[in-house]
Protein backbone atom coordinates (compact mmCIF):
# COMPACT_ATOMS: atom_id res chain seq x y z
CA UNK A 1 0.00 0.00 0.00
CA UNK A 2 1.59 3.30 -1.10
CA UNK A 3 -0.24 6.48 -0.70
CA UNK A 4 1.00 10.01 -1.94
CA UNK A 5 -1.07 12.39 -0.27
CA UNK A 6 -0.13 16.14 -1.93
CA UNK A 7 -1.99 19.82 -2.01
CA UNK A 8 -4.68 20.19 -4.14
CA UNK A 9 -4.07 21.58 -7.69
CA UNK A 10 -6.20 24.62 -9.06
CA UNK A 11 -8.10 24.07 -11.92
CA UNK A 12 -7.82 27.59 -13.40
CA UNK A 13 -4.42 27.43 -14.12
CA UNK A 14 -4.33 23.93 -15.19
CA UNK A 15 -2.01 22.70 -12.75
CA UNK A 16 -1.92 19.55 -10.44
CA UNK A 17 -0.45 20.58 -7.58
CA UNK A 18 0.16 24.56 -6.33
CA UNK A 19 2.96 23.26 -3.95
CA UNK A 20 6.20 22.72 -5.49
CA UNK A 21 7.35 19.41 -3.41
CA UNK A 22 3.87 17.56 -4.13
CA UNK A 23 4.46 17.91 -8.03
CA UNK A 24 7.65 17.16 -7.55
CA UNK A 25 6.95 13.78 -5.78
CA UNK A 26 3.85 13.24 -8.21
CA UNK A 27 5.85 13.98 -11.15
CA UNK A 28 8.69 11.30 -10.45
CA UNK A 29 5.64 9.27 -8.90
CA UNK A 30 4.14 9.17 -12.46
CA UNK A 31 7.65 8.78 -14.12
CA UNK A 32 8.67 6.10 -12.44
CA UNK A 33 5.25 3.87 -12.83
CA UNK A 34 5.16 3.38 -9.46
CA UNK A 35 1.73 2.22 -7.90
CA UNK A 36 1.35 4.92 -5.99
CA UNK A 37 -2.80 6.70 -4.68
CA UNK A 38 -2.19 9.98 -5.08
CA UNK A 39 -4.98 11.61 -2.94
CA UNK A 40 -5.09 15.12 -3.30
CA UNK A 41 -5.42 17.25 0.71
CA UNK A 42 -5.49 20.62 1.48
CA UNK A 43 -5.05 20.11 4.98
CA UNK A 44 -1.72 19.33 7.02
CA UNK A 45 -3.14 18.73 10.22
CA UNK A 46 -3.66 15.41 9.07
CA UNK A 47 -0.85 14.36 7.85
CA UNK A 48 1.37 11.83 10.10
CA UNK A 49 4.31 14.37 9.50
CA UNK A 50 2.69 17.66 10.25
CA UNK A 51 3.54 18.39 6.42
CA UNK A 52 2.33 17.83 2.98
CA UNK A 53 3.11 16.20 0.54
CA UNK A 54 3.76 13.10 2.88
CA UNK A 55 4.14 9.48 1.30
CA UNK A 56 2.56 6.94 3.44
CA UNK A 57 4.03 3.23 3.11
CA UNK A 58 5.08 0.15 5.18
CA UNK A 59 7.91 2.12 6.23
CA UNK A 60 6.84 5.42 7.79
CA UNK A 61 5.49 8.64 6.21
CA UNK A 62 8.01 10.76 3.97
CA UNK A 63 8.08 14.28 3.45
CA UNK A 64 11.00 14.58 1.81
CA UNK A 65 11.59 14.23 -1.64
CA UNK A 66 14.67 12.36 -1.13
CA UNK A 67 14.03 9.61 1.61
CA UNK A 68 10.64 8.88 -1.40
CA UNK A 69 13.00 8.47 -4.06
CA UNK A 70 15.53 6.15 -2.22
CA UNK A 71 12.45 4.11 -0.95
CA UNK A 72 11.00 3.96 -4.10
CA UNK A 73 14.30 2.55 -5.78
CA UNK A 74 14.43 -0.18 -2.43
CA UNK A 75 11.03 -1.08 -4.69
CA UNK A 76 12.56 -1.17 -7.76
CA UNK A 77 10.41 1.82 -8.94
CA UNK A 78 12.80 4.54 -10.50
CA UNK A 79 12.94 6.55 -13.50
CA UNK A 80 16.61 6.60 -13.41
CA UNK A 81 17.90 3.04 -15.04
CA UNK A 82 18.49 4.11 -18.07
CA UNK A 83 21.03 6.96 -17.12
CA UNK A 84 24.84 6.56 -16.65
CA UNK A 85 26.71 7.01 -13.40
CA UNK A 86 28.29 10.42 -14.85
CA UNK A 87 24.27 11.56 -15.52
CA UNK A 88 23.28 10.10 -11.84
CA UNK A 89 25.91 12.68 -10.76
CA UNK A 90 24.43 15.32 -12.79
CA UNK A 91 20.89 14.63 -11.70
CA UNK A 92 22.86 15.51 -8.14
CA UNK A 93 24.39 18.70 -9.38
CA UNK A 94 21.23 20.39 -11.08
CA UNK A 95 19.31 19.60 -8.46
CA UNK A 96 21.34 21.97 -6.05
CA UNK A 97 21.43 24.12 -8.90
CA UNK A 98 17.94 24.46 -8.87
CA UNK A 99 17.90 24.50 -5.19
CA UNK A 100 20.40 27.65 -5.19
CA UNK A 101 19.37 29.77 -8.19
CA UNK A 102 15.36 29.32 -8.50
CA UNK A 103 14.12 28.17 -5.48
CA UNK A 104 15.01 31.45 -3.99
CA UNK A 105 13.29 33.36 -6.57
CA UNK A 106 9.61 30.97 -6.38
CA UNK A 107 9.79 31.70 -2.85
CA UNK A 108 10.00 35.43 -2.71
CA UNK A 109 7.40 35.80 -5.56
CA UNK A 110 4.95 33.65 -4.26
CA UNK A 111 5.46 34.04 -0.32
CA UNK A 112 7.11 37.13 0.39
CA UNK A 113 6.51 39.87 -2.47
CA UNK A 114 3.97 41.30 -0.91
CA UNK A 115 0.99 41.87 -3.76
CA UNK A 116 1.46 38.65 -5.07
CA UNK A 117 1.18 36.99 -1.69
CA UNK A 118 -1.82 38.79 -0.62
CA UNK A 119 -4.35 38.02 -4.16
CA UNK A 120 -3.02 34.93 -5.20
CA UNK A 121 -0.95 32.94 -2.88
CA UNK A 122 -2.63 33.60 0.55
CA UNK A 123 -6.03 33.99 -1.03
CA UNK A 124 -5.92 30.94 -2.22
CA UNK A 125 -4.39 28.37 0.61
CA UNK A 126 -7.21 30.70 2.77
CA UNK A 127 -9.77 29.74 0.21
CA UNK A 128 -8.76 25.91 -0.14
CA UNK A 129 -7.32 25.16 3.48
CA UNK A 130 -10.64 23.90 5.89
CA UNK A 131 -11.75 26.58 8.88
CA UNK A 132 -9.43 27.09 11.74
CA UNK A 133 -6.22 25.77 9.78
CA UNK A 134 -6.86 28.29 7.46
CA UNK A 135 -5.93 31.27 9.81
CA UNK A 136 -2.91 29.37 10.71
CA UNK A 137 -1.11 27.56 8.21
CA UNK A 138 -0.59 30.17 5.55
CA UNK A 139 0.34 32.71 8.25
CA UNK A 140 3.23 30.34 9.68
CA UNK A 141 4.70 29.30 6.28
CA UNK A 142 4.75 33.33 5.38
CA UNK A 143 6.72 33.90 8.51
CA UNK A 144 9.40 30.82 7.55
CA UNK A 145 9.52 31.89 4.07
CA UNK A 146 10.65 35.44 4.92
CA UNK A 147 13.21 34.55 7.02
CA UNK A 148 14.42 32.38 4.61
CA UNK A 149 14.57 35.36 2.34
CA UNK A 150 15.83 37.57 5.06
CA UNK A 151 18.90 35.39 5.95
CA UNK A 152 20.04 35.55 2.20
CA UNK A 153 20.78 39.23 2.31
CA UNK A 154 22.76 41.79 4.07
CA UNK A 155 19.93 44.39 3.79
CA UNK A 156 16.68 42.36 3.16
CA UNK A 157 14.94 45.81 3.97
CA UNK A 158 15.88 46.78 0.12
CA UNK A 159 13.29 44.87 -1.44
CA UNK A 160 14.12 46.89 -4.93
CA UNK A 161 17.40 45.12 -4.26
CA UNK A 162 16.47 41.33 -3.40
CA UNK A 163 13.80 41.07 -6.09
CA UNK A 164 16.31 42.17 -8.69
CA UNK A 165 18.84 40.10 -7.42
CA UNK A 166 16.86 36.88 -7.34
CA UNK A 167 15.10 37.52 -10.62
CA UNK A 168 19.52 38.52 -12.24
CA UNK A 169 19.92 34.59 -10.92
CA UNK A 170 16.19 32.90 -11.59
CA UNK A 171 16.81 34.51 -15.16
CA UNK A 172 20.17 33.19 -15.58
CA UNK A 173 19.45 29.79 -14.35
CA UNK A 174 16.37 29.39 -16.53
CA UNK A 175 18.15 30.17 -19.47
CA UNK A 176 20.88 27.90 -18.86
CA UNK A 177 18.25 25.34 -18.42
CA UNK A 178 17.00 25.94 -21.92
CA UNK A 179 20.30 26.01 -23.61
CA UNK A 180 20.86 22.59 -21.75
CA UNK A 181 17.43 21.32 -23.12
CA UNK A 182 17.84 22.22 -26.37
CA UNK A 183 15.74 20.22 -28.94
CA UNK A 184 15.47 16.87 -26.70
CA UNK A 185 12.42 15.92 -25.03
CA UNK A 186 13.83 15.31 -21.80
CA UNK A 187 16.64 16.75 -20.09
CA UNK A 188 18.47 13.19 -20.80
CA UNK A 189 17.36 12.07 -23.96
CA UNK A 190 14.18 10.63 -24.57
CA UNK A 191 12.97 9.38 -21.15
CA UNK A 192 12.15 11.53 -17.83
CA UNK A 193 14.24 10.85 -15.34
CA UNK A 194 14.74 12.38 -11.50
CA UNK A 195 15.75 15.89 -13.19
CA UNK A 196 13.25 16.30 -15.02
CA UNK A 197 10.29 15.98 -12.25
CA UNK A 198 12.41 18.49 -10.37
CA UNK A 199 12.68 21.19 -13.21
CA UNK A 200 9.86 20.06 -14.43
CA UNK A 201 7.92 21.33 -10.59
CA UNK A 202 9.86 24.93 -10.65
CA UNK A 203 9.01 25.57 -14.40
CA UNK A 204 5.74 24.56 -14.29
CA UNK A 205 4.55 26.52 -10.58
CA UNK A 206 6.05 29.70 -12.59
CA UNK A 207 4.79 29.39 -15.71
CA UNK A 208 1.18 28.37 -14.84
CA UNK A 209 0.33 30.65 -12.22
CA UNK A 210 -0.25 34.30 -12.85
CA UNK A 211 1.52 36.18 -10.45
CA UNK A 212 1.28 40.06 -9.91
CA UNK A 213 5.24 40.45 -10.90
CA UNK A 214 5.33 38.13 -14.58
CA UNK A 215 8.80 38.83 -15.05
CA UNK A 216 10.03 34.65 -14.76
CA UNK A 217 6.29 34.01 -16.20
CA UNK A 218 7.60 36.06 -19.59
CA UNK A 219 11.00 34.65 -19.57
CA UNK A 220 9.81 30.90 -19.63
CA UNK A 221 7.52 31.79 -22.15
CA UNK A 222 10.50 33.49 -24.38
CA UNK A 223 12.24 29.99 -24.19
CA UNK A 224 9.57 28.01 -26.43
CA UNK A 225 11.85 25.05 -25.34
CA UNK A 226 10.62 25.22 -21.79
CA UNK A 227 7.14 26.24 -22.03
CA UNK A 228 6.87 23.14 -24.19
CA UNK A 229 8.24 20.70 -22.25
CA UNK A 230 5.98 21.93 -19.00
CA UNK A 231 3.03 21.50 -21.40
CA UNK A 232 3.70 18.51 -22.94
CA UNK A 233 4.88 16.81 -19.22
CA UNK A 234 1.77 18.41 -17.77
CA UNK A 235 -0.19 16.59 -21.03
CA UNK A 236 0.74 13.05 -20.89
CA UNK A 237 1.66 12.31 -17.21
CA UNK A 238 -1.81 14.74 -15.81
CA UNK A 239 -4.05 14.45 -18.60
CA UNK A 240 -7.29 15.32 -16.58
CA UNK A 241 -5.67 18.49 -15.41
CA UNK A 242 -4.24 19.91 -18.70
CA UNK A 243 -8.23 19.81 -20.25
CA UNK A 244 -9.63 20.85 -16.58
CA UNK A 245 -7.23 23.80 -17.07
CA UNK A 246 -8.22 24.64 -20.35
CA UNK A 247 -12.04 24.33 -19.90
CA UNK A 248 -12.84 26.55 -16.73
CA UNK A 249 -10.43 29.10 -17.89
CA UNK A 250 -13.45 30.80 -19.12
CA UNK A 251 -15.06 31.09 -16.00
CA UNK A 252 -12.87 31.65 -13.16
CA UNK A 253 -14.24 33.11 -9.96
CA UNK A 254 -16.53 30.41 -9.40
CA UNK A 255 -14.54 28.64 -7.34
CA UNK A 256 -14.86 30.51 -4.38
CA UNK A 257 -19.18 29.71 -4.17
CA UNK A 258 -19.00 26.26 -2.29
CA UNK A 259 -17.31 27.86 0.81
CA UNK A 260 -19.37 30.93 0.65
CA UNK A 261 -22.36 30.11 2.60
CA UNK A 262 -20.88 28.09 4.99
CA UNK A 263 -18.00 30.76 5.79
CA UNK A 264 -21.40 33.15 6.43
CA UNK A 265 -22.69 30.74 8.35
CA UNK A 266 -19.89 29.95 10.76
CA UNK A 267 -19.39 33.89 11.01
CA UNK A 268 -22.45 34.18 12.25
CA UNK A 269 -22.28 31.80 14.45
CA UNK A 270 -19.28 33.09 16.13
CA UNK A 271 -20.94 36.47 16.29
CA UNK A 272 -23.72 35.77 18.07
CA UNK A 273 -21.86 33.44 20.50
CA UNK A 274 -19.36 36.36 21.48
CA UNK A 275 -22.16 38.41 21.75
CA UNK A 276 -24.04 36.63 24.03
CA UNK A 277 -20.86 35.44 26.06
CA UNK A 278 -20.37 38.90 26.26
CA UNK A 279 -23.65 39.60 27.57
CA UNK A 280 -23.86 36.86 30.54
CA UNK A 281 -19.73 38.19 31.70
CA UNK A 282 -21.39 41.79 31.87
CA UNK A 283 -24.37 40.44 33.56
CA UNK A 284 -27.11 41.79 31.17
CA UNK A 285 -28.51 38.43 31.21
CA UNK A 286 -28.67 36.15 33.94
CA UNK A 287 -29.25 32.74 33.27
CA UNK A 288 -28.90 31.36 37.25
CA UNK A 289 -32.06 30.22 37.86
CA UNK A 290 -30.30 28.46 41.43
CA UNK A 291 -30.63 31.49 43.47
CA UNK A 292 -33.90 32.80 43.47
CA UNK A 293 -35.76 30.75 46.07
CA UNK A 294 -33.00 32.13 48.17
CA UNK A 295 -33.55 35.25 47.66
CA UNK A 296 -36.85 34.69 48.42
CA UNK A 297 -36.79 33.05 51.63
CA UNK A 298 -34.78 35.92 52.41
CA UNK A 299 -36.83 38.01 51.42
CA UNK A 300 -39.41 36.47 53.16
CA UNK A 301 -37.17 36.29 56.35
CA UNK A 302 -36.71 39.73 55.95
CA UNK A 303 -40.07 40.94 55.70
CA UNK A 304 -40.37 38.86 58.65
CA UNK A 305 -38.27 40.63 60.64
CA UNK A 306 -39.70 44.18 59.70
CA UNK A 307 -43.06 43.18 60.57
CA UNK A 308 -42.03 41.27 64.12
CA UNK A 309 -39.76 44.99 64.30
CA UNK A 310 -42.58 46.81 63.37
CA UNK A 311 -45.02 44.97 65.52
CA UNK A 312 -42.59 44.94 68.87
CA UNK A 313 -42.54 49.08 68.08
CA UNK A 314 -46.28 49.13 67.70
CA UNK B 1 42.69 33.70 8.33
CA UNK B 2 44.96 36.95 8.50
CA UNK B 3 45.21 39.94 10.03
CA UNK B 4 43.04 41.96 7.07
CA UNK B 5 40.33 40.53 9.29
CA UNK B 6 36.16 40.90 7.44
CA UNK B 7 35.05 42.80 10.21
CA UNK B 8 36.87 45.81 8.12
CA UNK B 9 36.03 45.35 4.50
CA UNK B 10 33.14 46.64 3.21
CA UNK B 11 30.64 44.21 3.60
CA UNK B 12 32.61 42.19 5.28
CA UNK B 13 32.84 39.89 2.30
CA UNK B 14 36.28 38.11 1.60
CA UNK B 15 37.63 37.43 -0.80
CA UNK B 16 37.80 40.53 -2.42
CA UNK B 17 39.99 42.02 -4.97
CA UNK B 18 40.36 46.28 -5.79
CA UNK B 19 41.12 47.68 -8.89
CA UNK B 20 40.52 51.20 -9.23
CA UNK B 21 37.71 52.51 -7.95
CA UNK B 22 35.82 48.84 -7.83
CA UNK B 23 35.54 47.11 -4.78
CA UNK B 24 34.28 43.35 -5.89
CA UNK B 25 33.95 40.80 -3.32
CA UNK B 26 33.35 37.01 -3.64
CA UNK B 27 33.88 35.14 -6.28
CA UNK B 28 30.73 34.85 -8.71
CA UNK B 29 31.07 38.92 -8.59
CA UNK B 30 34.85 38.47 -9.59
CA UNK B 31 34.76 35.91 -12.11
CA UNK B 32 32.23 38.11 -13.96
CA UNK B 33 34.37 41.36 -13.31
CA UNK B 34 37.27 39.82 -14.63
CA UNK B 35 35.28 38.20 -17.57
CA UNK B 36 34.38 41.90 -18.30
CA UNK B 37 37.99 42.81 -18.84
CA UNK B 38 38.17 39.93 -21.29
CA UNK B 39 39.46 37.50 -18.75
CA UNK B 40 38.13 34.20 -18.65
CA UNK B 41 38.38 30.56 -17.91
CA UNK B 42 35.39 29.14 -19.91
CA UNK B 43 36.04 30.53 -23.19
CA UNK B 44 36.40 27.01 -24.45
CA UNK B 45 33.03 25.61 -23.33
CA UNK B 46 29.97 25.39 -25.05
CA UNK B 47 26.43 26.21 -23.48
CA UNK B 48 25.85 22.91 -22.26
CA UNK B 49 28.91 22.37 -20.67
CA UNK B 50 28.65 25.71 -19.13
CA UNK B 51 25.03 25.16 -17.67
CA UNK B 52 26.98 21.66 -16.35
CA UNK B 53 29.61 23.79 -15.01
CA UNK B 54 27.50 25.86 -12.76
CA UNK B 55 25.03 23.30 -11.35
CA UNK B 56 28.61 21.41 -10.32
CA UNK B 57 29.50 24.56 -8.93
CA UNK B 58 26.05 25.02 -7.11
CA UNK B 59 26.53 21.67 -5.62
CA UNK B 60 29.91 22.61 -3.97
CA UNK B 61 28.63 25.77 -2.63
CA UNK B 62 25.50 24.42 -0.95
CA UNK B 63 26.54 20.98 0.25
CA UNK B 64 30.56 21.51 1.07
CA UNK B 65 29.77 25.10 2.47
CA UNK B 66 27.20 24.54 4.54
CA UNK B 67 28.93 21.36 5.83
CA UNK B 68 31.60 23.31 6.64
CA UNK B 69 29.95 25.83 8.21
CA UNK B 70 27.68 23.20 10.66
CA UNK B 71 30.96 21.56 11.22
CA UNK B 72 32.46 24.52 12.66
CA UNK B 73 29.91 26.62 14.41
CA UNK B 74 27.37 23.67 15.07
CA UNK B 75 29.10 21.01 16.21
CA UNK B 76 29.74 21.90 19.70
CA UNK B 77 33.77 19.89 20.15
CA UNK B 78 35.07 21.36 16.78
CA UNK B 79 33.74 25.02 18.56
CA UNK B 80 34.98 25.03 21.48
CA UNK B 81 38.40 23.64 19.87
CA UNK B 82 39.33 25.34 16.82
CA UNK B 83 36.47 27.91 16.08
CA UNK B 84 36.14 30.41 18.71
CA UNK B 85 39.65 30.75 19.52
CA UNK B 86 40.50 30.68 15.60
CA UNK B 87 37.75 33.51 14.70
CA UNK B 88 38.35 35.14 18.10
CA UNK B 89 42.22 36.08 18.21
CA UNK B 90 42.62 38.55 15.54
CA UNK B 91 40.30 40.59 18.02
CA UNK B 92 41.40 42.38 21.31
CA UNK B 93 39.85 41.10 24.60
CA UNK B 94 35.83 41.97 24.82
CA UNK B 95 35.30 41.96 21.19
CA UNK B 96 36.91 37.86 20.45
CA UNK B 97 33.68 36.86 22.31
CA UNK B 98 31.04 39.39 21.33
CA UNK B 99 31.80 38.81 17.82
CA UNK B 100 32.49 35.45 17.94
CA UNK B 101 28.87 34.90 20.01
CA UNK B 102 27.00 37.09 17.29
CA UNK B 103 28.58 35.58 14.06
CA UNK B 104 27.68 32.06 15.61
CA UNK B 105 23.59 33.52 16.39
CA UNK B 106 23.96 34.77 12.32
CA UNK B 107 24.86 31.46 11.13
CA UNK B 108 22.24 29.17 13.35
CA UNK B 109 19.84 31.21 12.40
CA UNK B 110 20.89 31.18 8.34
CA UNK B 111 21.78 26.95 8.89
CA UNK B 112 18.47 26.99 10.46
CA UNK B 113 16.50 28.11 7.35
CA UNK B 114 17.92 26.28 5.03
CA UNK B 115 17.23 23.31 7.13
CA UNK B 116 20.91 22.51 7.82
CA UNK B 117 20.73 23.24 11.48
CA UNK B 118 18.34 20.55 11.93
CA UNK B 119 20.55 17.80 10.29
CA UNK B 120 22.62 15.36 12.73
CA UNK B 121 26.08 15.11 12.43
CA UNK B 122 26.06 11.93 10.49
CA UNK B 123 23.58 13.08 8.00
CA UNK B 124 25.69 16.15 7.50
CA UNK B 125 28.78 13.63 6.68
CA UNK B 126 26.39 11.66 4.26
CA UNK B 127 25.82 14.92 2.25
CA UNK B 128 28.93 15.59 2.10
CA UNK B 129 30.33 12.19 1.12
CA UNK B 130 27.22 12.11 -1.49
CA UNK B 131 28.84 15.50 -2.89
CA UNK B 132 32.15 13.99 -2.93
CA UNK B 133 30.99 11.08 -5.19
CA UNK B 134 29.28 12.90 -7.56
CA UNK B 135 31.89 14.85 -8.14
CA UNK B 136 34.52 12.08 -8.10
CA UNK B 137 32.00 10.62 -11.05
CA UNK B 138 32.44 13.83 -13.14
CA UNK B 139 36.03 14.22 -12.41
CA UNK B 140 36.58 10.51 -13.68
CA UNK B 141 39.75 10.03 -15.15
CA UNK B 142 40.47 13.68 -16.42
CA UNK B 143 43.24 16.37 -15.62
CA UNK B 144 40.32 18.87 -14.72
CA UNK B 145 36.86 18.99 -15.11
CA UNK B 146 36.14 20.00 -18.31
CA UNK B 147 39.57 18.39 -19.62
CA UNK B 148 42.31 19.69 -20.18
CA UNK B 149 41.84 23.19 -18.79
CA UNK B 150 41.20 24.31 -15.33
CA UNK B 151 37.65 26.46 -14.86
CA UNK B 152 36.14 28.13 -12.61
CA UNK B 153 34.79 24.79 -10.77
CA UNK B 154 37.85 23.68 -10.22
CA UNK B 155 38.95 26.93 -8.21
CA UNK B 156 36.08 26.36 -5.82
CA UNK B 157 36.53 22.18 -5.60
CA UNK B 158 40.05 23.19 -4.90
CA UNK B 159 39.21 25.73 -2.72
CA UNK B 160 36.60 23.61 -0.65
CA UNK B 161 38.72 20.34 -0.97
CA UNK B 162 41.95 21.85 0.14
CA UNK B 163 41.09 23.15 2.86
CA UNK B 164 39.23 20.34 4.12
CA UNK B 165 42.26 17.86 3.63
CA UNK B 166 44.78 20.31 5.07
CA UNK B 167 42.97 21.43 8.29
CA UNK B 168 43.14 19.74 11.35
CA UNK B 169 40.14 19.36 13.30
CA UNK B 170 39.25 16.96 16.39
CA UNK B 171 37.02 14.77 14.41
CA UNK B 172 38.81 14.44 10.74
CA UNK B 173 35.97 12.78 9.27
CA UNK B 174 35.86 15.28 6.64
CA UNK B 175 39.49 14.85 5.36
CA UNK B 176 38.93 10.90 5.42
CA UNK B 177 35.77 11.23 3.10
CA UNK B 178 37.52 13.35 0.63
CA UNK B 179 41.00 11.16 1.33
CA UNK B 180 38.54 8.27 -0.12
CA UNK B 181 38.22 10.08 -3.56
CA UNK B 182 41.34 9.20 -5.25
CA UNK B 183 40.86 11.32 -8.05
CA UNK B 184 39.62 14.16 -6.33
CA UNK B 185 43.02 14.12 -3.87
CA UNK B 186 44.90 14.12 -7.28
CA UNK B 187 43.41 17.40 -8.67
CA UNK B 188 44.00 19.09 -5.32
CA UNK B 189 47.85 18.11 -6.21
CA UNK B 190 48.01 19.09 -9.40
CA UNK B 191 46.82 22.53 -8.86
CA UNK B 192 48.45 23.22 -5.88
CA UNK B 193 51.54 22.17 -7.76
CA UNK B 194 50.94 23.70 -11.08
CA UNK B 195 49.54 26.97 -9.49
CA UNK B 196 50.87 27.52 -5.95
CA UNK B 197 53.86 26.10 -5.67
CA UNK B 198 56.67 28.98 -5.98
CA UNK B 199 59.86 27.25 -6.88
CA UNK B 200 58.65 24.88 -9.47
CA UNK B 201 60.05 26.38 -12.44
CA UNK B 202 58.71 25.57 -16.15
CA UNK B 203 55.73 26.37 -18.19
CA UNK B 204 53.19 26.86 -15.37
CA UNK B 205 54.62 29.15 -13.65
CA UNK B 206 55.03 31.16 -16.91
CA UNK B 207 51.71 30.83 -17.37
CA UNK B 208 51.09 31.99 -13.84
CA UNK B 209 53.22 35.40 -14.28
CA UNK B 210 50.90 35.88 -18.00
CA UNK B 211 48.08 36.07 -15.86
CA UNK B 212 49.29 38.59 -12.82
CA UNK B 213 50.55 40.57 -15.37
CA UNK B 214 46.90 40.87 -17.08
CA UNK B 215 45.49 41.18 -13.13
CA UNK B 216 47.87 43.88 -12.77
CA UNK B 217 46.35 45.90 -16.11
CA UNK B 218 43.14 46.12 -14.08
CA UNK B 219 44.52 48.17 -11.49
CA UNK B 220 45.09 51.32 -14.36
CA UNK B 221 41.44 51.17 -14.82
CA UNK B 222 40.14 55.07 -15.12
CA UNK B 223 38.86 56.34 -12.04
Amino acid sequence: MMELHVWEGEAKYGLPSMDLKSLQMMAYVKFSGAPVTIIKSSNPFKSPTGKLPVFKCSEGAFSEFSEVTTFLRKQNFSCDYELSARQCSEVVAYEQLMLEKLYPALIYLWWVEPKSYYEVTHKWFFSNMPFPHKFWYPRRYHQGYCDLINSMFDDPDDSQLVETELHKQAQECLTMLSNRLGDREYFFGRTPSTIDAVIFSYLALLLKVDLKVPVLQNHIKACPNLSRFVSKAVQRFFPSEGLRGAGSRESPGKDDMPHKGRNLLLSGLVALSAMFGYAIAAGLVQVDMGEQPIEEEYDYEYDDYNNEEGSSGE
Amino acid sequence: MSRGHNYQVEKGRIPFIKAGAFVVAELDPIVAFVANKGVTLTEGLDTTQKADMRAYMSLVSNVLANAELYVSWVDRTTYEEVTMSRYGSVHPWPLNHVLTKQKRQQIHRRLKVLGWKQKSLEEVYNEVEHCCSALSERLDKQEFFFGKRPTELDALVFGHLFTLLTTPLPDNRLATIVRSFSNLVKLCQVIERDFFERNNGGSSSGNGEGDYDKLEDLNQLPM
